[in-house]
């Protein structure tokens, strides 16, 4: 999978949990930037993150998330 | 590593210049006092030293002189009821010192008169006359009395002051001198600049004292002391509070007896002269305090023992007991200290004036020099 | 070895200068090893105080190493398990005094903080994150970092690796100045504000357990001054040492994480937490909270249960974290206080969203009342709560507590409420105006301006040293 599509099904992931429609992620985007992106809405995006893409995140692999850009690697390297 | 060495270089070469230059404005602000003789402590906060521990501890190496010295002391009611100003116009043979401390117990006192012999390292040297004032407060354990939770349990204000600067180190012991007495002044001059920095924080502080509240600090001016009168409420508060001090439920502590006796012992043995001098507390205080029927009887008891050495004298000055004269439940108001101090002067020159001590007959209670009687009486 | 006595002084000049003699890396990783082995003996009378720390070690290392090979999950459950109950046991909780002890005195500084790392490694071995072995000098090494020993900050193993013997902070003459002047702010903290704030509060708080009886509005007035001026002496002499401590690891060529930004200007208890202590929270956040959220929402998918499954998560972490602060009873109460801020301040989120929407909530928490209501209350909370750190007896604290009723504890939270809010609002309103005249900052700014601010700095500290009548000592390191 290529980043431009992991981006896209990424995009739907968040905005299906975070129930914004209008969502929009780029590389730099941190969760002080997105509505409802708070610790908990975090785990459950992982979750919705490793069933969509079938991959499994470390405890300091979630903890250490900053921005999408290292979702996105990190969803890249595992699959 | 260059940046961290030439860092450190810096560091030390500010503080260097600031320490001596700080060292310096020190000498402009507070000339060093010369080294003509004994002085009184009781001035301290007019000085660089700021507190009478601190004056006596950094500033003792005065009392290294040849001359005759008489050196009071005892607590705050001694500092207060003592006036050096007073008593050495009156006596032409010797220099008087008053080094009382306030809060001070028998133990503290013991500090003192160690730390004044061992300032004192000339043989030659005429001998003292150590007037020790005492009363029932001054026999509680240092445990006890130094408390307060931000000292170290039991250390005496000179015990601080003996830490403060490193001149003497903690053991298990007690202080032990790190820094040699004659080595003294040098010490001083070397912390003079902390010194000054503390004295300017101090100032400081009563500069703060004076803005919200109007008066310097806390303590009652001695024309305030001069008009109060104790209530019936306070003085129940400062029987509660003698009880809450002493250790004891009554009577007082042994082992601070016991320290006086040896403490007078090994001086009048080494050849000095000591006065001790049994303070007067107001009529309402003494016939209320459960220690004071049991101080009494002891230092009957040591007077008994010591009244036969030709350097030991002992005095009461019972008879000085008007409520009114006292601005509390123990020190006295100026007008009465005044007497107080004629007292000690007209005893002291004839007891520390001689050359050689032939014991003056001096009665315990009332002698003639108390030419002002008491107001309420 | 204190951290305000001269003996730590020398030390540290001692191991930064043979840090900095050569480049080698196993050279430099020789220096640090014996500095941390030379700062834990510091701490001995005899040698036997140190068996059950070594043990403690050996059991981790023992554990991870095991780990590395077989990564089952049994494997980690019994091995968390195993050094949780080893912790336990050598802390000496007062709830397991039945367990018996050893029967001689030995060191239990830096336990906690040890337990920290070994759960890290353990759990991030067994998940694959740290895939490389760790050896037993670098297990050391990490466990024991002499400058995190007594109160950490916790930092990552894969963090301190990146820095073991590495210069990973590039030194000149201006990132050297700035630590130097971090550790002397950080001394000015420890040992002027605090102390002073101690010395204050040490007056207090005998004066609300004496005898008597004090009017109401005295009381509120003694118990809102001592429980703040602890709050000021707790903050000022833990983050004034943690000052010290990462100023020092620049010197050492690392990069330690920051463990306070800032945290009297939070909003909310959960917004405070991320600003105080951070690496412990964030510990936290990592081993507890997360998995702990991500198996209740498995369990219980359906979004809407998610706020307060949160509630619960949140709870437990703090109460846990509370707990974790000491070996009494009192720590319990400071546990479920922790745990109740949490849950209280993410249950005001979930209503004023719902009720509000999201947007107007929002708008609503920028509004200026509102921000310095909040403030104001945030650390009201969290100063209140600190008292079960100053009455570790569970009946000074009842007595205390009854003493003051409840008509006494809400005066005191709104007192202490309003006065922080107030101060802010007057802090935000002043501090922008208070900018030096341009002449004088470039003066100050000069090599020679910059250097003697420094120096008068470190004169007044020795100056309120002397002061002083007790040496200031660390407060955390009891935690």
């Amino acid at each position: 999978m290529d980043q431009a599509q992991i981006y896209a099904k990424l995009t739907s992931v968040f905005r299906d949990v975070l129930d914004e429609d209008d969502l929009a992620l780029t590389a730099a985007t941190t969760a002080d930037d997105v509505d409802g992106w708070d610790s908990l809405s975090h785990i459950r995006l992982v979750l919705a993150v490793s069933k969509s893409f079938g991959v499994k995140f470390s405890a300091s692999e979630i903890g250490g998330l900053k921005n999408v850009g290292e979702f996105v690697e990190l969803i890249q390297k595992k699959s | 590593m260059r940046y961290i060495l030439r860092q450190t270089a810096l560091t030390f070469a500010s503080f260097a210049l600031l320490y001596v230059l700080i060292g310096g404005l020190s000498y402009l602000v507070f000339p060093d006092p010369s080294h003509g003789g004994p002085r009184d402590f009781q001035v301290a906060e007019r000085t660089l030293f700021m507190t009478v521990p601190k004056y006596v501890f950094l500033g003792r190496s005065v009392l290294d002189t040849p001359d005759s010295k008489v050196l009071i002391v005892g607590a705050s009611n001694t500092a207060v009821g003592f006036i050096q100003k007073l008593i050495q116009p009156k006596l032409a043979c010797a220099k008087v010192s008053n080094l009382a401390m306030g809060g001070a117990n028998i133990s503290e006192v013991a500090q003192v008169i160690d730390l004044v012999r061992e300032t004192q390292s000339r043989p030659s040297a005429a001998p003292n006359t150590f007037v020790i004032g005492v009363w029932y407060g001054m026999f509680a354990d240092s445990d006890i009395r130094f408390a307060d939770p931000d000292r170290n349990r039991g250390e005496s204000d000179l015990d601080i002051e003996k830490y403060r600067y490193g001149f003497y180190r903690r053991t298990a012991n007690g202080p032990v001198a790190v820094l040699p007495s004659k080595w003294l002044d040098a010490g001083v001059m070397a912390i003079r600049p902390l010194l000054l920095v503390e004295k300017a924080a101090r100032e400081a502080r009563t500069g703060v004292n004076l803005l919200l509240t109007g008066r310097r600090s806390a303590q009652r001016t001695e024309v305030e002391r001069e008009a109060a009168v104790m209530s019936e409420q306070d003085k129940k508060k400062a029987l509660e509070y003698w009880q809450e001090s002493m250790g004891f439920k009554s009577g007082i502590s042994e082992t601070q007896f016991n320290l006086l006796s040896s403490t007078v012992a090994s001086l009048l043995d080494s050849g000095e002269r000591v006065v001790l001098v049994d303070l007067p507390i107001p009529s309402w205080h003494r016939d209320a305090s459960p220690y004071q029927l049991g101080y009494e009887q002891k230092l009957q008891e040591l007077s008994g023992q010591f009244k036969e050495r030709s350097n030991f004298i002992s005095i009461s000055m019972g008879d000085l007991d008007g409520n009114l004269d006292y601005s509390d439940e123990v020190h006295a108001k100026r007008h009465l200290a005044n007497i107080w101090s004629e007292r000690l002067a007209g005893i002291l020159s004839s007891f520390a004036c001689q050359e050689k001590t032939n014991k003056p007959k001096v009665s315990s209670r009332a002698p003639e020099q108390a030419t002002a009687a008491s107001s309420d009486h | 070895m204190s951290l305000t006595s001269p003996l730590f002084f020398a030390f540290l000049a001692g191991v930064i200068l043979a840090y900095h003699i050569s480049e080698s890396v196993p050279y430099r990783r020789l220096v640090l090893g014996f500095g941390n082995a030379i700062f834990i003996a510091s701490y001995l009378t005899d040698y036997i105080q140190i068996l059950p720390l070594l043990a403690f070690l050996l059991l981790g290392y023992a554990c991870v190493s095991i780990l590395s090979v077989w990564k089952s999950s049994l494997a980690l459950g019994l091995a968390v398990l195993g050094v949780l109950a080893c912790y336990v046991f050598l802390k000496r909780f007062s709830f397991f005094d039945d367990l018996g002890r050893l029967p001689f005195p030995y060191l239990t500084i830096g336990l906690s903080y040890i337990l920290f790392r070994i759960l890290h490694i353990m759990v991030d071995v067994h998940s694959g994150d740290l895939e490389e072995r760790i050896g037993p000098t670098a297990f050391f090494r990490y466990t024991c970092n002499f400058l995190c020993f007594v109160s950490g900050p916790i930092q990552r193993y894969q963090d301190f690796r990146a820095a073991d013997g590495i210069a990973v902070v590039k030194l000149d003459a201006d990132a050297v100045f700035r630590a130097f002047s971090r550790v002397v702010a950080g001394y000015a903290k420890f040992v002027i504000i605090a102390a002073v704030a101690e010395y204050a509060f040490s007056f207090l708080k005998p004066q609300l357990f004496q005898a008597g009886d004090p009017s109401f509005a005295r009381l509120c007035m003694l118990y809102a001054a001592a429980a703040s001026l602890y709050t000021v002496y707790l903050y000022y002499n833990f983050s004034g040492y943690m000052d010290i401590v990462l100023a020092s690891g620049v010197l050492l060529g690392q990069t330690l994480p920051e463990n306070f930004d800032r945290p009297f200007s939070a909003r909310s208890f959960l917004e405070f937490w991320q600003r105080w202590h951070m690496t412990l929270s964030q510990w936290f956040k990592f081993y507890l909270f997360n998995p702990l959220v991500m198996l209740l929402m498995s369990c219980f998918p359906a979004p809407a249960l998610t706020a307060y499954l949160g509630v619960f998560a949140f709870f437990v972490t703090f109460l846990v974290m509370g707990v974790w602060h000491g070996t009494t009873a009192v720590f319990v109460v400071y546990g479920l206080l922790m745990g109740a801020g949490a849950s209280i301040n993410k249950l005001w989120q979930v209503a004023c969203a719902e009720r509000l929407g999201k947007k107007r909530y929002r708008t609503m928490t920028e509004t200026l009342g509102y921000v310095y209501f909040a403030r104001g209350v945030t650390i009201s909370y969290f100063v209140l709560a600190l008292t079960c750190l100053w009455t570790p007896e569970l009946s000074d604290f009842t007595r205390l507590i009854g003493r003051l009723g409840p008509a006494g504890m809400s005066a005191a939270f709104a007192g202490i409420a309003f006065a922080f809010g107030l101060f802010w609002w007057l802090a935000d309103r002043v501090a922008p105006r208070l900018a030096a005249p341009a002449f004088l900052a470039t003066a100050r700014d000069s090599l020679v301006g910059r250097n003697l601010t420094l120096a008068s700095q470190m004169m007044v500290i020795v100056a309120v040293t002397a002061l002083l009548h007790k040496s200031p000592d660390f407060v955390y390191k009891a935690f």
